[in-house]
């Protein structure tokens, strides 16, 4: 399984209205995929080995309460925690659902 | 120094603190809610499979009442819980669950006429009684005597949850998002309140209350895996902890669920089993009678976790790359009743296992899923040694479960602890003053300034995640499912040197506003102070009861330890907390111990048992009249507050 393992690409959309002078912008991390790997594992995984800036919102991780709300890739949105990586493709994109004001962004 | 005043402050936004604020708010007194989330994603939304409430309406609910629901609990327990509060538990439910059919909550109806369900693995056509037809319906759960458990589908937390919630925004209830309690305000042995980090902007600010209830839910991810939501970090039990003052009860008592899928470790409710669905091992085999011929798959859980660990042991287990599980099967109950009362289940199998449970088998395990264990309370749910602090649902130890909860109790105990603590917090408001000096509030502002203050500029350090990691895995290799003393020494151990480290937590991302990693930083020690409760208290507990089941000491052991581990953390220097006990009086139990009837009665017995047993028949002999509500007067007075203290009616039997 290791052989095969992909190296995904996330950009990721940041932007933290709270830090003086931050601008909006796409961001992009590298992570090698694990078997079974949903984008909730890893995205945590990038916010504990990469970068612990990286906001984002999991509460039940079980498709149930919906705080996970993203736009993944071609523009849909779905619940990150039961979109598995190996759905969209290696190169992943999350950006926060239209209509959320600044101050939730990327949540 | 940004000071909030209020009447009733509540730390938690899920079905026990909404609840709790509620009643508060309609007594006319001012009201917070403290969340660090959007309060209808609360873990309640989570609960599956249903709340236990006698409504005896269902056919093979006939004949149940507060009594039987009493005697269920109790012996669930391992005779651990407080019967006074199971008592005012079981006869509350009822009320409770009508009052949120009035609120809203669509729960499964009976259909009078014939209905097929599968019992035992086999088909059997049953009769709902046309006069029902319309009334509440209740399926069957582990460890009960009748089917109690009423439901909406498999997502009855969901729409219980979103029913408190409309109800709070009807009351006008503010429900302060995005905010985390990070210590209480306490002095002389009283809290005011708590001092609060918001999490967007990073202010620290001190809510100050006559009252404050800690609802924040369970401590299941001290644990690497478990079915509990990320943020069941027991955080607000922590803060209890941290006050030197509050005392913990029964942190050891950690319940482990039977079938949550792997490796992921959502949950998949006990109501499959309840609705028919069976456990096979590798060889299609269904196992579980023949180690418990009576209940089967739905004996209790902590009873089913242990025969599921032993099976594997026994090399039963299905080998995968996540370790060894087993089966749970509800293909033999079919699409539409699949699509229809467990359709979370089924969605839970598309997504995260890529299965279709119609037609194929779940890998299951038993897994971290429930804090017995919790802020200890009496049965007002305040703190016997800091008043003005209470606590209500998963994170009390107001201890209706004692050392092993049955499937349904857990929602109702959110609702039911809702209400009547509600009601206790509402008369604590009415008759107390708020006497606290400014200079204290700033005092505990202070500490935890510089608290962030000195993670945010310390340079070299330990990483919080890092720390996290190391301590949910010892949980999970030494303070699972069986326990033995040596395993539980080493975890001590190894926890105290991951509490000594976390003292020195240094950050990569330092910025005091809006930052996962700063939160992590605070949540972190106090996790592993609320680990080394649990592991201490499991390494001293030698005993087996209910969830705590030690391989050293098989038997339960009423002479030595009918009794409930009080913890406190009085000095912050130290890396354990002080461990002491509080007996159980079988002299004023309703229900003495006796046996649970799973595998051999190896109990140790209490020399009261007997006396009050025979005591109890002279009450009865003494009073040939007294009907069933004169008996719990006589043997369980309890503090029921008096507009909950009517009795619940029932089709067929009236009030009686």
């Amino acid at each position: 399984m290791d052989d095969q393992a992909r190296v995904l690409k996330f950009q990721i959309f940041r932007y933290n209205p709270q830090k003086k002078g931050d601008k909006p912008r796409m961001v992009t991390y590298e992570i090698t995929e694990a078997p079974g790997m949903t984008i909730f594992i890893a995205l945590n995984e990038i916010r504990e080995t990469q970068d612990p800036s990286l906001q984002f919102d999991f509460v039940c991780r079980a498709g149930i309460c919906g705080s996970c709300a993203m736009v993944i890739t071609c523009g849909q949105p779905d619940l990150a925690c039961r979109t598995p990586t190996a759905a969209p493709g290696r190169e992943i994109k999350s950006l926060p659902l239209p209509g959320f004001n600044s101050s939730e962004i990327c949540r | 120094m940004k000071v909030i005043y209020t009447d009733s402050l509540v730390i938690g936004g899920g079905l026990a603190g909404l609840r709790v604020a509620i009643a508060s708010m309609q007594r006319g007194f001012d009201t917070i809610v403290l969340s660090l989330i959007p309060a209808k994603r609360s873990h309640s939304a989570a609960a599956q499979g249903g709340m236990q409430a006698s409504l005896g309406a269902c056919v093979k609910g006939d004949g149940d009442d507060e009594d039987v629901h009493f005697g269920d609990t109790v012996k669930g327990s391992d005779w651990g819980c407080d019967q006074d509060v199971a008592r005012m538990f079981v006869n509350t439910a009822p009320k409770a669950i009508r009052q949120l059919a009035a609120w809203g909550v669509p729960w499964s109806r009976v259909r009078g006429g014939d209905r097929e369900v599968i019992i035992n693995g086999e088909k059997v056509t049953i009769t709902e009684k046309h006069e029902a037809h319309g009334l509440i319906s209740a399926r069957d759960f582990g460890g009960t005597k009748k089917w109690r458990t009423c439901f909406t589908s498999d997502g009855t937390g969901h729409t219980m949850l979103y029913a408190m919630d409309n109800k709070a925004i009807q009351l006008g209830i503010p429900v302060h998002e995005r905010k985390e309690a990070v210590a209480l305000i306490h002095e002389d042995g009283v809290c005011y309140g708590a001092i609060v980090r918001d999490l967007i902007t990073g202010e620290l600010i001190a809510y100050v209350a006559k009252a404050t209830t800690i609802a924040t839910g369970g401590y299941g991810r001290l644990y690497a895996v478990s079915t509990n939501a990320v943020i069941s970090e027991g955080i607000g039990t922590a803060i209890a902890l941290e006050t030197g003052v509050a005392a913990l009860g029964n942190m050891e008592a950690v319940q482990f669920h039977p079938t949550a899928i792997v490796p992921v470790g959502i949950l998949t409710t006990e109501g499959c089993r309840g609705d028919g669905g069976l456990l096979l091992d590798k060889d299609g085999y269904r196992f579980m009678p023949d180690y418990e011929p009576d209940k089967k798959e739905l004996a209790s859980r902590d009873v089913v976790s242990r025969r599921m660990t032993e099976h594997m042991r026994k090399g039963k287990g299905v080998p995968s790359p996540y370790g060894d599980h087993l089966w749970l099967d509800i293909t033999l109950l079919g699409r539409k009743h699949i699509e229809k009362n467990l359709r979370e289940v089924k969605e839970i199998c598309e997504y995260f296992l890529g299965i279709d449970p119609v037609k194929e088998y779940i890998p299951v395990r038993p897994t971290q899923h429930y804090s017995m264990g919790g802020v200890r309370t009496n049965a007002t749910g305040e703190s016997p040694t800091l008043k003005g602090l209470f606590s209500a649902g998963e994170a009390a130890c107001w201890d209706m479960h004692g050392f092993n909860r049955l499937g349904g109790n857990s929602v109702a105990e959110t609702v039911v602890a809702g209400m009547i603590v509600g009601e206790f917090v509402a008369d604590y408001c009415e008759t107390s003053s708020l006497n606290v000096s400014t200079s204290t509030i700033e005092h505990f502002v202070k500490r935890e300034e510089k608290k962030i203050a000195d993670l945010l500029v310390r340079d070299y350090g330990e990483n919080p995640y890092e720390l996290k990691a190391e301590m949910q895995q010892i949980m999970m290799d030494k303070v699972g499912i069986f326990r033995n003393g040596p395993h539980l020494e080493q975890a001590v151990e190894e926890l105290q040197v991951l509490n000594q480290r976390a003292r020195s937590i240094a950050l990569r991302n330092r910025i005091s506003s809006s930052n996962p990693e700063l939160v992590e930083a605070i949540r972190v020690p106090k996790m592993i102070k609320l680990a080394l409760c649990v592991a201490y208290g499991a390494m001293l507990r030698t005993e087996s009861r209910g969830a705590h089941a030690r391989e050293d000491y098989p038997e339960r052991n009423d002479r030595d330890w009918l009794k409930r581990t009080l913890t406190i953390w009085p000095d912050e220097s130290a890396d354990l907390p002080d461990v002491s006990y509080e007996d159980l009086d079988v002299m004023k139990m309703e229900m003495p111990p006796g046996s649970r009837g799973y595998g051999v009665d190896n109990t140790i017995l209490h020399p009261d048992t007997e006396k009050r047993i025979a005591e109890i028949e002279e009450i009865k002999k003494a009073n040939p009249k007294a009907d069933r509500f004169a008996l719990h007067q006589l043997l369980n007075p309890t503090p029921i507050p008096e507009k909950f203290k009517g009795k619940n009616e029932r089709i067929g039997r009236g009030y009686k």
